[in-house]
């Protein structure tokens, strides 16, 4: 995968080019926002995390093309050179999460206002589930933290339920929860977040930390 | 035409070989048949059959007698029966009925039914009357029961068959000689699409939903658990129902429709999963699963480590670790740009995978690693026997051990669908493949099963080479049988046809009943069907590949998820 059209100014010039491969990167992708719509939480934690680069994930072509615009706007605007780690492509995670990370390469997984699936046979369609919760532990590394937000009761209880019970993961602590900077940005700066404000509605929190691999 | 040998499997000296919803075996040394298995379904399918031919035949009389010849041409029964309908239950009776019928009459009749009466009642009447026409009085056939994998334990005592239209998985006892004794069938949640036994006894299962579970090859008496349980992930519980969201619940038009559904249905719901809450009713763990149909799965040791490897239909390989920490995935291998169908791990080489499917390559890795190491194109030898091949779709891959003065070779072995050869590759020790071989056969390949050759620990050089079996789809023409056996010879490094020998099948075959070519191909050829239809540019799931990540320069096709 080459990313330096996406993270120029994180390419590493020094590196000895090499004809049959990407330019190589000062560092890899560490922060994802799977399924990040209209790129407000991209947006929002690119100043706080300026040092890593962020990535947000949308199935929809259209709205991947805007948020990839959004940022190149804000970039050109930024006098200090923000938002040069921020970016965003097209792609179904469900099915190709791995194709794009490495095992461990992950710090913190964003799971925002996924689409509830009402219906109890398109349970499967979550994006938390038992099986899919596995695909996160490979690409999140031992005391990364996938972070979940949702204004459906029921997917709250459902995703906590899935990610309890997967040996992989543990539930972050409420203080601890409180005192992340991440959550903050995941509660105001999306859009889905401001919606539901508009509405007074509420809005479920959970996070969870990778545990090591057992050994064997 | 009837049912060819679908799936073969050598176990010691014994055959099995599953023809439709049959199993039979038959002693390697003489050939002989030994004894047969069949799926309850096969009666019920025959007699169904026989009562539609009557009621057929009857209804033709009628359709001869009543209307203009041109009626009784095409589909001539089905024409008349939206006013006899009630009046001829006995056949509906007899055949189990169903308000689908098969795609051809149905879609053949709908516009007709909308022509007639669709203009004054709108959506509920026409959809009525295209059920009212649909459900002939010839209803549908019950589905053809088909065996698509066997595979038997290391020791040889238990051989699994699936059948898939009834998602059953059979274990049977076998006493060596060839005598199986049915010990249970377990109806698994999905479809079964790829299995593996493990060497704790626990049956590996995959399905088309692309999970993988295992159960207990031995349903224990006491109903104790076994040790897959400490792997199993939780199920999706099934609670009580609640309503999933509040009205400030802000979400798609779509999914506000949904819960007002949702809310309205809720005591029906209730009353409905209450009823389908049983679930199975015996031990069921699951360990992983892929977001994607699962086509094959093979289970590697390396090192003293056990894994699982999992492929599916989304190009992915994914090695994940044994029971108990199945959810822990340790790699992929990324590299196939289309399905992958068939996996294989030759014994003799605990750490190469071998692996194919719609590429026009095999692929070989270090799967450990997940590292690709080779390939070799499949496609052009299929060209030299089938110039206009296109595509390949791989339905089988095996390994075997060619005896020789410096040691065994590993060869593959596989087979295509719709080509009417086997393919061979010496894997040699810088795991390349060479010397590819080509043995044409009288017929399209359906499986093989490999009776390896004898002493090939102690005296290589007079140990007798392998014997390949395969189960073979003959040519019309031809009036070759379907079960083949040949011993190999080698010639210049490439494997060829030494010796050909049979079965004496004769009884087994006179009892077979008589199917279209149209209805073998739609049961036995499947793996083509796998891969995916081309998206335009502008749909919204697209067709944009993702790149693969930095170790393996591999791509992959998403097609998105227009799957369900």
């Amino acid at each position: 995968m080459d990313w330096s059209s996406y993270y120029p100014a994180f390419v590493d010039e020094e590196a000895p080019r090499e004809e049959s491969k990407p330019p190589r990167m000062k560092q890899d992708v560490e922060v994802v926002d799977i399924g990040c719509g209209f790129g407000g939480l991209l947006v929002g934690l690119a100043p706080v995390l300026p040092d890593k680069l962020i990535l947000g994930l949308e199935i929809r072509t259209t709205v991947t093309q805007f948020v990839q615009e959004r940022i190149w706007a804000l970039r050109a605007q930024s006098s200090n050179k923000l938002y040069q780690n921020a970016a965003c492509i097209r792609a179904n995670t469900m099915k190709f999460l791995p194709n794009f990370f490495k095992k461990s390469q992950l710090s913190k997984i964003f799971i925002c206002f996924p689409d509830p699936h009402f219906k109890t046979k398109k349970h499967k369609a979550r994006i938390v589930s038992t099986t899919l919760n596995s695909e996160y532990a490979y690409a999140l590394r031992p005391g990364g933290i996938i972070y979940t937000i949702t204004d459906v009761e029921a997917l709250h209880e459902w995703m906590v339920e899935h990610l309890n019970a997967h040996p992989s993961f543990e539930r972050v602590s409420k203080e601890e929860e409180e005192s992340d900077e991440c959550v903050r940005i995941m509660l105001s700066e999306t859009e889905e977040g401001k919606k539901v404000e508009r509405n007074k509605g509420y809005k479920f929190v959970a996070l969870f930390r990778r545990l090591e691999d057992p050994p064997w | 035409m009837k049912i060819p040998y679908n799936r073969v499997h050598v176990q010691g000296q014994i055959l099995f070989a599953a023809r439709g919803g049959a199993i039979h075996t038959f002693s390697l040394t003489d050939g002989s048949h030994i004894s047969s298995w069949k799926h309850p379904d096969v009666d019920k399918v025959a007699q169904s059959i026989q009562a539609i031919n009557e009621a057929k035949a009857e209804a033709a009389a009628a359709a001869e007698a009543d209307t203009p010849a041109t009626e009784s041409e095409g589909p001539p029964a089905k024409r008349q029966k939206l006013e006899d309908d009630s009046e001829n239950p006995s056949v509906s009776a007899q055949a189990e009925v169903e308000a689908s019928t098969p795609a051809t009459p149905q879609s053949a009749e709908k516009p007709q039914a909308g022509h007639v009466d669709g203009r004054g009642k709108k959506g509920k009447g026409k959809g009525k009357e295209v059920v009212d026409s649909g459900k002939s009085r010839f209803a549908r056939v019950p589905d053809r029961p088909v065996v698509t994998h066997l595979t038997s334990t290391s020791d040889g005592k238990h051989l699994v068959a699936i059948t898939g239209h009834d998602k059953v998985i059979w274990v049977f006892e076998h006493d060596g000689k060839g005598q199986l004794k049915q010990l249970s069938k377990r109806t698994m949640p999905k479809r079964p699409s790829a299995v593996a036994i493990g060497p704790d006894n626990q049956i590996i299962s995959g399905d088309k939903f692309g999970d993988v579970y295992a159960i207990p090859l031995i349903i224990p008496e006491d109903g104790s658990k076994s040790a897959a349980s400490l792997s199993s992930l939780p199920l999706p519980s099934k609670k009580a129902f609640k309503p999933t969201a509040t009205p400030l619940t802000v979400h798609s038009k779509g999914n506000r429709l949904a819960l007002l559904n949702q809310i309205k249905q809720a005591e029906l719901a209730a009353e409905a999963q209450a009823a389908n809450s049983a679930g199975p009713d015996f031990e069921l763990n699951l360990l992983l699963g892929h977001v994607s149909m699962l086509t094959a799965l093979v289970l590697g040791e390396q090192q003293g480590r056990r894994y699982i490897l999992t492929a599916d239909r989304d190009e992915h390989i994914r090695v994940s670790r044994y029971i108990p920490h199945a959810h822990i995935i340790e790699n992929f291998c990324f590299g196939h740009k289309e399905f992958v169908s068939e996996m294989a791990i030759a014994p003799s080489k605990p750490d190469v995978l071998i692996s194919g499917g719609g590429d026009e390559d095999i692929f070989v890795w270090d799967w450990v690693a997940g590292k690709q190491l080779y390939k070799s194109s499949i496609l052009s030898l299929a060209r030299e026997i089938a110039p206009e091949t296109a595509t390949v779709a791989v339905s089988g891959l095996y390994t075997l051990l060619y005896p020789s003065a410096d040691g065994p070779l590993t060869y593959i072995l596989a087979i295509c669908e719709d080509i009417k050869a086997i393919f061979s590759w010496k894997l040699n020790d810088s795991n390349e493949l060479h010397c590819p071989g080509i043995i044409q056969l009288p017929g399209k390949p359906l499986s093989l099963a490999i009776s390896p050759s004898t002493n090939v620990d102690d005296d290589h050089s007079n140990a007798a080479p392998p014997t390949v079996i395969a189960a073979i789809d003959p040519d019309a023409d031809t009036k070759a049988q379907s079960l083949h056996a040949f011993r190999l010879t080698m010639n210049n490094g490439r494997l060829a046809v030494d010796v050909e020998s049979s079965f004496k099948d004769k009884e087994v075959e006179a009892n077979e009943p008589e199917l279209t070519e149209e209805d073998i191909r739609g049961l036995l050829y499947t793996v083509e069907s796998l891969r995916k239809v081309v998206t335009g540019p502008d749909d919204e799931a697209g067709s944009e590949a993702p790149h693969g990540n930095a170790e393996s320069d591999a791509t992959a096709d998403g097609t998105g998820d227009g799957e369900e």
